[in-house]
């Protein structure tokens, strides 16, 4: 319930930014870039929110590692991160492991902004590897306590998402800011006698959407210095 | 463009935000068999004086059933299962396959066996007198009742 407040806070802040963002795009006179699709830079990170699920509790493990790299207003993403989890259930426990990948394009609404902060709504393909062990025991059986261990090796997935954020500037050179994602149309292949169930990167399959949180730290590496009003160090 | 964005809000507000699934299990490893006469097509009980499920070196044993409805267990350890039915003087047999999944509900739920496919192997009853309703073994939580699986006329 926490994280859903967090949530719906974070819309509402993304919402005044949006409005603020469109005043601004109304200004259309003065774009003097030349070469505006060239990239100027590219920006790495990790998400906080994962280091922290890794350090703080004992069911998740997982790291994510950013990158995104500017075409003018376009942003192209990359995400790889790790992901297992294990869950105590009632009668048994989960497992699974994998790693993930997403890749996708973000529309900055801050264009004109000169530290590049960002405000953006994006999209993105995600993918992941990933296996599952499930080992429980079922003790209203018929034919008396019966213990199974079930596993899917090899699985391949993949989903979509809609994602919105922002970034901004904390030091020259360093960003901060949170993505918000509603993962949707999960698909698995490979999957034996266990339907899947916890996808790396995903979350739950038996939700569709389902929402994701990253808090993230960035840095910049610059390519070439931007013309115009853009100070992108 | 800017009803765009308020469509992707839209959309990000009116989704379901809850993270737990619900304990609906609605998992069953009982085959529901309904019997009927096969003159009028009304239920019809029947005095059993025993009905076996046995597979994979397992037989359990029902005894004295006087039901026009039978739940009969399906072996979870394999995909085929011989119910044996004793009646009136009487020997008849009914094998069955079927597949089984394993879905975790949620963590505060568990894990539990899924039996779906179900199909008549064999039977010494008159094929065209048996009738395959659903082939999955489900219960309905709400109604705690198991959907009908086989139709059996008499």
């Amino acid at each position: 319930m926490l994280s859903t407040c967090n949530f719906f806070f974070s819309l509402l802040l993304a919402l005044v930014t949006t409005v603020s963002a469109f005043a601004q795009d109304k200004d259309k006179s003065a774009d003097t870039l030349k070469n505006k699709f060239l990239p100027t830079g590219i920006r790495l990170g990790t998400d906080v929110i994962s280091i922290i699920k890794s350090r703080m509790g004992n069911n998740f493990s997982g790291w994510e590692a950013n990158a995104d790299v500017d075409f003018y207003r376009y942003y192209a993403t990359l995400d790889y991160g790790n992901w297992s989890r294990h869950d105590v259930l009632t009668n048994g426990d989960y497992k699974n492991n994998g790693t993930y990948f997403r890749i996708g394009v973000d529309c900055n609404f801050l264009l004109k902004d000169p530290d590049r902060n960002m405000f953006f709504i994006g999209f993105r393909y995600g993918h992941s590897t990933f296996s599952e062990t499930v080992n429980y025991t079922d003790s209203a059986s018929n034919f008396g306590i019966i213990s199974k261990s079930i596993s899917n090796a090899g699985l391949q997935g993949h989903w979509g998402e809609l994602t919105t954020g922002l970034r901004v500037k904390i030091w020259p050179g360093f960003w901060m800011g949170y993505t918000a994602r509603m993962k949707f149309a999960p698909g698995v292949k490979g999957a034996g006698a266990l339907a899947p169930y916890d996808m790396p990167g995903y979350g739950l399959l038996s939700k569709a959407p389902y929402w994701g949180f990253n808090y993230q730290l960035f840095w910049r590496i610059p390519f070439r210095k931007a013309k115009g009003a853009l100070r992108g160090k | 463009m800017s009803k765009a964005v308020l469509l992707i809000f839209l959309i990000f507000l009116s989704s379901s935000c809850f993270n737990k699934g619900d304990c609906l299990i609605t998992a069953s490893e009982l085959t529901r068999i309904d019997l009927y006469q096969k003159t009028d097509k009304q239920p019809k009980t029947i005095l059993f004086s025993s009905i076996t499920a046995s597979g994979y070196g397992t037989t359990l044993q029902l005894d004295s059933v006087n039901s026009s409805t039978l739940l009969i267990p399906v072996n979870p350890n394999g995909d085929t299962t011989r119910f044996t039915f004793n009646y009136e003087g009487k020997s008849d047999f009914i094998t069955v396959t079927y597949a089984s999944a394993t879905r975790i509900i949620a963590p505060d739920c568990g894990a539990f066996t899924y039996f779906s496919n179900l199909g008549i192997l064999n039977t010494s009853f008159d094929r065209s007198l048996i009738k395959l309703v659903n082939t999955r073994l489900l219960r309905d939580p709400v109604k705690n009742n198991n959907v009908i699986n086989l139709q059996l006329f008499f």
